[in-house]
């Protein structure tokens, strides 16, 4: 298997370079972790149907994908990428099997055999050129007792929502700052949800050094009506919007209340779920173990590729677009995915740079305005301090604290990558996905210097667990 | 909780426990829709824990899947039939539907070993339980180390 391409993810990012790169006449591969295109914005899609003008477009762009001639795989996850450009993944089966279970009896068919709808299959492709377009995750914000069950993400509750129709029932409470909240918390009203109040983490202050911002955020006037909208819409679905400086959740093996102080006052409130959010940054799993350049985003607190006007990355033929490159939002991916394809394109000779150039320029033009609001939010909402309480667990997989990791300092740690020494923090199985940016910017404080500072995570292929199982089906083509 | 009205025609089963589901679910989703936060209890401390971000990133959501261990629960879509059951510390447990009775109480005490800190280290420093029956043939890491 050689394509040409081989994109990972087929979210906004990736599905515009698929119907960019194949019609410049480029073979491309694109694999995804989830059973249908859309990445996370447009989750499930297809089967829900478009409500408005955006998910119209982003269906015709997926309907343009599916039909681009690009070869489409689901439940296809990368584990490595090798320094000779070999991809490594993985595919679950997607079709129940035959052998499949009956409804009462475990699944294998032969005893000690997984069934074969969980088994996956291993393979190996050797592309001319890599584009990873593998989005975001959600910043964490690690509160005491954010690892109790029930309490999760914002951005999970909305995947529940988009792919099975979850809506809060009255003991939900969504707690932090961003847009994404406010979206999810108009979306759960508008599916019949009943949101017990909604907790703004936000410093006020920030308020002012956005306005700064707004002249310019006017290019994106329509987001910022949104916005506003949102904001009246969940205040006439009558949810309680309670300002708090802390937050915590407690129970007893599962969440039971919430404890939030404001203006020096502590409240609690009963709750079964809530749900927290600070702005997403980008994921960089797969450019961080390929050694790609990353520089760090004051703004944004984050770190991201470091790329050219066309995706490329510090790494020959590893290319990057959409938010993994750096948060813009979903329809600033579609046009950074075609700008990677294009630059492609020209780089296996199949364009020349003025045709390229000429493609590219009102690519460029979208981009600019899709993206110009994005100072004005980041203004708005820079990310709370990662200053968790001593006993509260950073990495939630080897359950390390936040006392753990300043004590490794103590001990003369200087990252994270020296951490894992100190106490495996970062080596369970999500490989330091979410602990990775809290350890960097405890350490950071510990030492008293910047997170710029701080050599982040560097994680290691195979970059999601493999069976071995699953490694022995590879074969070589 | 997160619910919804209509809870679907699958059926799955989490712990024996009969649990609706509709076509397009990942099965975290239909245990979160059944009510269900808690997939498994951790290796170290024999804590709870359960979905946490839904799309593949923190296993927090594992549980064992049609006889599969450490499966992703957000990230594997429903199927008529599935046999889920929750997973306690690094490896599989041992309930599976054919044991059900025996399994409960196994399972309580196992549940009770690792909460009261009646666990101990496997060579590779992680807490193991004592005293139960482990599935070795499959799953992350290495046969059981635990007679």
């Amino acid at each position: 298997m050689s394509p040409d391409l081989l994109i990972v993810g087929a979210g906004p990012a990736g599905l515009s370079a698929a119907v960019e790169a194949t019609a410049r006449g480029l073979s491309v591969l694109l694999l995804d972790e989830n059973p249908a295109p859309g990445g996370r914005i447009w989750q499930a899609l297809e089967a829900r149907g478009a409500s408005d003008r955006d998910d119209d477009h982003a269906l015709a762009l997926i309907q343009q994908a599916r039909s681009c001639g690009a070869d489409l795989r689901f439940r296809a996850t990368v584990w490595a990428i090798e320094p000779d450009g070999s991809v490594f993944w993985s595919q679950a089966a997607s079709e129940p099997s035959a052998s499949g279970p009956a409804s009462s009896e475990p699944a294998s068919s032969e005893p000690g055999r997984p069934a074969p709808s969980m088994a996956g299959t291993a393979a190996v492709a050797r592309p001319r050129r890599i584009l990873l377009a593998t989005g975001t995750t959600e910043r964490p914000l690690p509160i005491p007792g954010w690892t109790l069950p029930g309490v999760m993400t914002v951005g999970a509750a909305q995947i529940a929502l988009k792919t099975g129709g979850l809506v809060p029932d009255g003991g939900t409470w969504i707690a932090g700052q961003g847009p994404l909240l406010l979206l999810y918390a108009v979306q759960a009203l508008k599916a019949g949800g009943d949101i017990a109040g909604i907790i703004d983490l936000s410093d006020p202050a920030h308020r002012l050094s956005a306005v700064a911002h707004l002249p310019s955020a006017l290019l994106a006037a329509p987001d910022l009506a949104k916005g506003l909208l949102w904001r009246r819409r969940i205040a006439k679905g009558g949810v309680p919007w309670l300002r708090a400086s802390a937050l915590r959740a407690e129970g007893d093996g599962r969440l039971e209340r919430i404890v939030l102080t404001a203006h020096g006052h502590t409240r609690t409130e009963a709750a079964d779920t809530l749900l927290l959010h600070d702005g997403v940054i980008p994921s960089v799993q797969l450019s961080r173990a390929i050694g790609c350049r990353h520089v760090w985003s004051a703004a944004q607190r984050c770190w991201h590729p470091d790329l050219d006007a066309w995706g490329a990355t510090s790494v020959a033929g590893i290319h990057v677009a959409g938010d993994g490159g750096g948060i813009a939002g979903a329809w600033a991916a579609t046009c950074s995915g075609r700008l990677a394809a294009l630059g492609i394109a020209h780089d296996l000779g199949r364009i020349d740079a003025a045709t390229r150039d000429a493609a590219a320029r009102p690519w460029r033009a979208r981009r600019r305005r899709h993206c110009a609001l994005r100072p004005f939010l980041d203004a708005l909402y820079p990310p709370r301090p990662l200053q968790p309480d001593d006993a509260t667990v950073i990495c939630r997989c080897e359950e390390v604290t936040a006392r753990d990791i300043r004590q490794a300092v103590a001990f003369g740690c200087l990252g994270p990558n020296q951490l894992k020494a100190y106490t495996r923090c970062g080596m369970g199985p999500c490989q330091g996905r979410t602990c990775a940016p809290i350890a960097a910017e405890v350490i950071a404080a510990a030492r008293g210097v910047s997170p710029a500072d701080v050599e982040p995570l560097r994680p290691r292929f195979p970059t999601k667990p493999l069976r071995l199982e699953e490694l022995a089906t590879l074969q070589e083509t | 909780m997160l619910a919804r009205a209509d809870p679907g025609p699958l059926r799955l089963t989490f712990d024996g426990r009969p649990i609706a589901a509709r076509e397009g679910d990942s099965v975290a989703s239909a245990l979160l829709a059944a009510g269900i936060q808690v997939t498994r209890r951790t290796p170290r401390g024999g804590v709870a824990r359960g979905p946490y971000c839904m799309m593949g990133a923190c296993f927090e959501c594992l549980a064992e899947v049609d006889g599969v261990s450490n499966v992703q629960t957000c990230m594997t879509p429903v199927r008529d039939g599935m046999v889920v059951t929750s997973q306690v510390g690094a490896r599989a447990l041992v309930l599976s539907p054919s044991l059900a009775e025996g399994g409960q109480d196994e399972r309580a005490s196992q549940q009770g070993a690792a909460r009261d800190g009646r666990v101990e280290p496997g060579h590779d420093g992680k807490a193991r339980r004592g005293g139960g029956a482990w599935r070795g043939d499959e799953g992350l890491g290495g046969g059981p180390d635990v007679p």
